[in-house]
């Protein structure tokens, strides 16, 4: 009985052995399934479309009308400025009246006839119906009462006067806002075809802490009264006439004129006739969005021009986004807006240039404005209430359009890939294409793979085929310890050594492999005719050992007389010269560097893979074919190399996945610019060391963290692509022998 | 790994044949004064430090088929391979002795080895095609030396795969994989790839061991075709097959050559009491 | 030899000898393939003289030259390297009195007027402000009174002086004495002003015990999976899923592996274990930041599966012959794995483990996403409990060669430091490679039976 008890105990233990076995071999394939499934989980949330959640609205009273409104980032008190300058702040959980201000200090009878919010919020322009014409700064701020309750007050607002002179002008189109200690203004009087451009600079006494405005007022005539207006950064502005014309203008560096821009748009589109309706700019004021009769949007922004001169640049536009178009509203973080109908509305990106999905507008809105967290999307009706509508935005700036597409930036000359995706500002515009990551990572690799895969597979056929006994085992050990060799190490000396080094020597680098490999081929040619007894002492084993020390003293006499050769050739450096002549720009950490310093890392790697594939080949063959009288290069490549061939397809493409994932050589060796280039005298930014460089500093959880994640997939999928086609090569290789 | 070349005279060794044509009795299609085309004399053979071969002495006949026969690791497969020297492309054999192709040491240093193969072909014990087309493995060797016309190669091919008594089956996929043949048709393949060279002497390295009864009997067949227009020297383990197809019999035995005599002889008057043991089964 | 009548019917011989036809293109492919070889070689050899000889150099005690340049400045430095340009690059110490507060010069060689080795001067290592180069003439109470090559007098506090050393009294041994004095501080102190100065103790152990937490963590997963697969597995669609897997997670990069050790062990896991399981109030993250628990897992599942192909291998070696006789003597399959075969596949597994050990020491990218961190302030050892901190952030030799070569704000001073350190990163990996390559060796010769 005993005995049983015991055979029982065994078998117990040795099905549970083989469940925990099983387990781990199942862990693989789990570990590398959830590998993958995570950076999916990471990324996919890119692909949520902004929504509008119209059913968990919540309407709120915010009292009376007036010219405009807004809410504090907490949604939980809203403002709105009378006609008779009273900022009015009401609680929106309960509809108290939290406070009353009168930053304007307006005379008898003056009243605000126009007002207008900055796309950042917290800047106010108000126009009078005597013609003067303010800026008024204040935010919102929360105070904690005894009870920890959070209750709103108004910050002690800043009213400039940028227009003082009461001639009572009727301002009715206006926009202003503050860059640091400059205060901007752009305004129109109506029926005249003017447009006004103030510059306001605050001066503050050290001493007293006294301020002082200077303003400076431009003006330029139009072709038709102004319909709207819109201030672009650093003093430009742009205009829209009834008649259905949009102008661009730009005061000059000294704000003597204000020059117009001349007008252009993206290949395929036409600015269109209806009359302006509405102008205003995104957040970061880098462009405009245009409003016309006829139920059309259009996205303009100025970019530069070789002369330096901006020009006015329509970049999208869409035709009838919504049912009777009227206004458009801005995120005040990014550059996010809503097209507003009569009775609906539509969320948009203008990066991408993309228009989502629809969501109803209660008919008769007064205005539209997304709170200053992105939550909530905030509709002032006709009623005088506000409605609260949660909003999801999700990432509309990442698309594949901005990965994968040229996009016209703004700031920028032209469409293009760009990859730079934070900037010294808030309202700075993300710029996340992943081409000039991708070309890099392929330039890397090619520069790698270029001088790498010739040597490792002739050296591999030479180990397989012409060594012998030990000389072979040492030689393929020695090649097995060099693919140890530590990336960092190998970076650290492409950047402080080889980088400096070449500098002055890249005609000698580059002609090192052609003079090395004429030199062995002259001797292989000499060693060919010698009398058959000389041939057998230098036997194809021993010529490795004879190349070494020729080759140490022709690269040590190429690489010393570099900067010579080069001078007596060239007049100059190499890298000089192409730059005089060709105006190819040099960069000292390059591709080539690179491609050295990770060559060597790709090299030995393919040697061993590539020498067993040699090795593999059954022993059978090569003595069929010594016996049928090939000489043993005839036997190498005819009858050894054919069947190796998938094995050494595969050798070099897992080659090209360690060169296409290579991180910290290309981190350290190439000054991790991320250009669109295949030139190799410049660096480049690989998709690996982009993830090293900014996934540390991006926030968790936002676009760009996701889109780093997604670099990540994309860089996953390239290498599991290349080592399952590598693995399937082989395999089918391995069948047809 | 330099073979040491001792020209050195006939002595009176174990396993010694006495060439001597008086004695001997001729089969039909084999010319009485048979010359040797190959002749042996004292080769030792090492892998490294073991011994393979003690002083081996040994005439080939020309135009006869020589059966090497002995127990598995008797040393006749090394004894073979020293012929083309194939052992060459083992690392750390050492060899003393001569072996004489129509008179010249092929252990001469000034010797080159791929004209001694292509003069001496070799078909070895598993079937091993290249796995490329029917075609190009007959045409391997002719190719190598680039000497023939495509008319003149195509002729060459298919005689010798008439040679081989292969033409038949394979004159309509001569473009298809070698590998798509069976095991039998292989080794005929390999043996027409051999001839395509037209080397003086043939040497087969149990060239049946891997194939069945049938293809078997096709191979013998061939072997008798042969016989007379070259020189055949082949190890078997199999003593019918020798006593079958072989003019000349010699019998290893732990390395040294036992007894070689016209393969009547070996086989129905042995001089040898191993010989007799081995031959009617007493070990082995 | 003399060529006899051939026969009839056989083709014309060509004579045995060589030299008839000399196969040119043949000589040409061999020696093609051998110069791969060669220069393959050539480049190694020279990469390993480069780094291990700048690595030595760097502990090496040059003599104190005394320079005077044209215009009466007089410098004691020691010298670095010399250009094609006709410079000189020198360091001359003394940072905080020189101008600019740089402790290296470079100078055309014609400026300087005259050299000398001056027998009486010293090198001073100092805690802040790296070496002093000048002549010490006492130790006083308040601090070491020495004069500056051109003999003004100043006065080094006490505590700032770590050791001094003249070295230009030094002879051969003396120096050879100096060198590994110096090697061994490099080895054992702790990196001062920033990681420009000093030594890499701390990156040592945070390697250390990175490698060793790996170990502890992939060990049982990469043999078991191993196990697997040759012993329980037979050939199915899921065996060969596992193979797939296996064989890509080597190629996966490990950049990819940093991405999703940070995404999913840092920010995921280690949020949980804060929140959930710890109860740190949300603005608190202790687990919820890069650390060395984090760090080693990530390492772990990248060197997966080095293990799993070292152990293989192992498994192989040991004979189907010895395996069935543990069955057929009625053990159980587990009885026959623990007692017979695991035993007999111990070098494989050995292999596999100082293979994953020589990778976790040389890689970095996935490191610096996970819990490596130029400079730790602490050990992640101490005497307080649980003496071992799993969630604090460790430095690393192959990080530190990063963070010091490419992250100091003057690289000619460091230089020498990094080439030290990469010559000590790269030796610990040689050899564990070279370790690991032998024993490998030795498995397969089993495997091939000899």
């Amino acid at each position: 009985m005993a005995r049983r008890a015991s055979d029982r105990r065994r078998n117990r233990r040795d099905r549970l052995a083989a469940g925990i076995v099983r387990l781990g071999g199942a862990g693989v394939v789990l570990a590398v399934a959830f590998l993958a499934a995570f950076l999916v989980r990471e990324a996919l949330p890119l692909a949520a479309r902004p929504e509008i959640h119209d059913d968990r609205a919540r309407v709120a009273p915010l009292g009376g009308d007036g010219l405009l409104f807004g809410v504090d980032p907490f949604v939980e008190a809203g403002w709105r400025l009378t006609a008779e300058g009273v900022l009015v702040l009401r609680d929106l959980r309960d509809g108290a009246t939290l406070a009353e201000a009168r930053p304007f200090d307006l005379a008898a009878g003056e009243r605000l006839v126009a007002a207008r919010l900055a796309p950042s919020g917290g800047v106010v322009a108000a126009a009078t119906s005597t013609g003067r014409v303010a800026l008024a700064e204040f935010r919102v701020v929360p105070e904690y009462g005894d009870d920890l309750a959070r209750t709103y007050r108004f910050s002690e607002a800043k009213v400039r006067w940028l227009r003082d002179e009461a001639d009572g002008a009727p301002i009715t189109r206006l926009d202003g806002d503050v860059e640091d200690d400059r205060l901007w203004l752009a305004y129109a009087v109506e029926g005249e075809a003017r447009v006004h451009l103030v510059r306001g600079r605050l001066k503050t006494n050290r001493l007293t802490g006294a301020e002082r405005l200077s303003v400076k007022d431009l003006a330029a005539d139009l072709p038709a009264p102004a319909a709207d207006l819109a201030l672009l950064d650093h003093g430009g502005l742009v205009v829209g006439l009834s008649d259905g014309a949009v102008l661009g203008f730009k005061p000059d560096r000294r704000f003597r004129t204000l020059d117009a821009m001349p007008t252009t748009a993206a290949s395929g589109l036409e600015p269109g006739s209806g009359g302006v309706l509405a102008v205003r700019s995104l957040v970061g004021r880098g462009s405009v969005l245009v409003v016309r009769v006829g139920d059309v949007l259009e996205h303009h922004l100025p970019r530069p021009r070789e002369d330096a001169t901006l020009e006015l640049y329509l970049a999208h536009a869409w035709e009838a986004p919504v049912r009777g178009l009227r206004d458009v509203a801005v995120s005040p973080r990014q550059r996010v807006f809503f097209a507003l109908g009569e009775d609906e509305l539509r969320i948009g990106q203008s990066t991408a240039g993309r228009l989502y999905g629809r969501s109803p507008l209660a008919p008769g809105w007064r205005g539209v404005l997304l709170a200053p967290r992105e939550d909530v999307l905030a509709v002032w009706q006709g009623d005088g209430a506000v409605r609260l509508e949660p909003v999801e935005l999700h990432y509309p700036g990442f698309t594949w359009e901005t990965w994968f597409t040229r996009i016209q930036y703004e700031g920028l000359p032209e469409p293009a890939y760009v990859w730079q995706s934070t900037g010294g500002t808030e309202s700075y515009e993300p710029k996340v294409s992943l081409v000039p990551l991708v070309v890099g990572t392929l330039k890397g690799a090619l520069w790698a793979l270029l001088p790498s895969i010739p040597i490792a597979l002739l050296g591999a056929l030479y180990c397989a085929r012409f060594l012998r006994g030990r000389a072979r085992e040492a030689v393929k050990s020695f090649v097995e310890l060099l693919a140890g060799i530590p990336s960092v190490v190998l970076g650290f000396l492409g950047a402080l050594y080889l980088a400096p080094k070449m500098n002055d020597r890249y005609l000698s680098v580059l002609l090192l492999p052609l003079v090395l490999a004429l030199a062995a081929l002259l001797l292989g040619a000499l060693w060919a005719r010698l009398p058959i007894q000389w041939r057998r002492r230098f036997h194809g084993g021993r010529a490795a050992w004879l190349l070494l020390p020729l080759f140490f003293l022709l690269a040590d006499f190429l690489l010393r007389s570099g900067p010579g050769l080069e001078g007596w050739l060239l007049g100059e450096p190499l890298t000089a010269w192409l730059r005089d002549r060709f105006e190819v720009p040099f960069e000292q950490r390059n591709a080539l560097v690179v491609g050295l310093a990770m060559g060597f890392a790709v090299t030995p790697l393919v040697f061993t893979l590539a020498e067993d594939a040699f090795r593999n080949v059954p022993r059978d063959l090569s003595e069929a074919s010594l016996a049928l009288g090939a000489t043993e290069w005839q036997t190498a490549v005819r009858v050894v190399v054919p069947p190796a061939l998938p094995g050494v397809v595969a050798a070099s493409m897992i080659g090209l996945g360690r060169a296409v994932g290579e991180t910290m050589i290309v981190l350290m060796a190439t000054g991790n610019t991320p250009i669109t280039s295949w030139n190799p005298f410049r660096g480049f930014r690989t998709l690996s060391a982009n993830l090293a460089v900014e996934l540390p500093e991006a926030e968790k959880g936002a676009g760009l963290y996701r889109t780093l994640f997604l670099s990540a997939l994309l860089l996953f999928a390239m290498t599991f692509v290349v080592n399952l086609a590598a693995e399937w090569v082989r395999v089918r290789g391995r069948k047809k022998l | 790994m330099t073979p040491t070349a001792v020209m050195s005279e006939p002595t009176s060794h174990l396993g010694r044949i006495a060439v001597d044509s008086a004695n001997r009795r001729a089969p039909v299609e084999v010319a009485d004064e048979a010359e040797p085309i190959v002749r042996v004399r004292n080769l030792d053979f090492w892998y490294g430090d073991t011994q393979a071969l003690f002083g081996v002495d040994l005439d080939v006949p020309k135009g006869q088929v020589t059966a090497l026969i002995g127990p598995s690791g008797c040393g006749k497969s090394t004894f073979l391979r020293c012929l083309d020297r194939m052992n060459d492309t083992i690392d750390g054999v050492r060899i003393s002795g001569t072996v004489e192709l129509d008179g010249q040491d092929v252990y001469d240093p000034r010797v080159d080895v791929v004209e001694l193969r292509r003069r001496v072909g070799m078909v070895f014990q598993r079937p091993n095609p290249f796995p490329m087309s029917i075609y190009d493995n007959v045409a391997f060797g002719p190719r190598l030396r680039k000497e023939l016309g495509r008319k003149e190669l195509d002729d060459l091919v298919e005689k010798c795969l008439r040679s081989a008594a292969l033409w038949d089956e394979t004159r309509d996929r001569l473009d298809q994989s070698a590998l798509g043949l069976s095991g039998g048709q292989q080794q005929r393949l390999c043996i027409a790839r051999a001839l395509a060279n037209q080397p003086e002497v043939l040497l087969l390295d149990e060239p049946c061991s891997a194939l069945d009864p049938n293809a078997t009997a096709k191979i013998e067949d061939l072997i008798f075709e042969l016989r007379g227009r070259y020189t055949i020297v082949m190890v078997t383990h199999n003593m019918q097959q020798a006593a079958r197809v072989s003019d000349v019999t010699a019998f290893f035995l732990k390395g040294r050559l036992v007894e070689a005599d016209r393969t009547e002889v070996v086989f129905t008057r042995p001089s040898k009491e191993e010989t007799e043991n081995y031959i009617t089964g007493r070990f082995g | 030899m003399a060529d006899r009548p051939s026969p009839a019917g056989a083709p014309p011989r060509s004579p045995l000898l060589g030299g008839t036809r000399p196969d040119v293109s043949g000589g040409m492919g061999i020696y093609l393939t051998a110069a791969a070889v060669a220069g393959l070689m050539l480049a190694a050899v020279l990469f390993f003289a480069l780094i291990f000889s700048r690595g030595a150099a760097a502990f090496w005690p040059k003599p104190l030259e005394e320079w005077t340049l044209d215009d009466g400045t007089v410098l004691l430095v020691q010298p670095v390297e010399e250009y094609d340009t006709g410079d000189v690059r020198a360091r001359t110490g003394n940072r905080e009195f020189m101008p600019g507060r740089e402790d290296h010069v470079r100078i055309p060689a014609s400026r300087i007027v005259s050299r000398r080795v001056p027998e009486d001067a010293v090198w001073i290592e100092r805690r802040e402000y790296g070496p002093f180069h000048g002549y010490l003439d006492e130790v006083a109470a308040d601090g070491y009174h020495v004069r500056l090559p051109d003999g003004a007098p100043e006065v080094l506090a006490a505590d700032q002086v770590l050791r001094v050393e003249p070295i230009n009294r030094f002879g051969a041994f003396g120096r050879l004495g100096l060198w590994f004095r110096n090697v061994f501080r490099f080895l054992s102190e702790e990196p001062r002003e920033s990681n420009t100065d000093g030594g890499v103790f701390p990156a040592l152990i945070g390697t250390s015990l990175l490698v060793l937490l790996m170990s502890i963590l992939v060990m049982p997963f990469g043999v078991l999976a191993a196990v697997y697969l040759n012993e329980y597995a037979k050939d199915t669609w899921f065996v060969r899923l596992v193979r797939i897997s296996v064989n890509n997670l080597a190629g996966v990069p490990s950049i990819v592996f940093g991405v999703f050790g940070l995404g999913f062990f840092v920010y995921g896991l280690g949020d949980f274990v804060d929140h959930s399981l710890l109860g740190l109030p949300s603005n608190e993250t202790r687990f919820g930041t890069g650390g060395l628990l984090w760090a080693s897992l990530t390492m772990a599942l990248l060197t997966v599966p080095v293990v799993v192909v070292a152990t293989e291998e192992g498994l192989r070696a040991v004979p189907r012959e010895r395996r069935e006789g543990a069955l057929a003597l009625g053990a159980t399959r587990w009885e026959a794995l623990r007692h017979v075969i695991l035993p007999g596949a111990k070098p494989g597994i050995l292999t596999g483990l100082i293979l994953a050990v020589a990778r976790a020491a040389g890689e970095v990218a996935p490191l610096m996403l996970t819990g490596v961190v130029g400079l730790a302030p602490e050990l992640p050892v101490d005497g307080e409990f649980p003496f071992l901190h799993l969630e604090k952030k460790v430095m690393h030799l192959g990080f530190h060669i990063y963070t010091v070569g490419f992250q100091s704000p003057n690289v000619e001073a460091v230089e020498p430091l990094v080439y030290a350190t990469a010559a000590l990163l790269l030796l610990l990996i040689l050899v564990l490679n070279l370790t690991a390559i032998r024993m490998r060796a030795r498995v397969r010769r089993r495997l091939e039976g000899r």
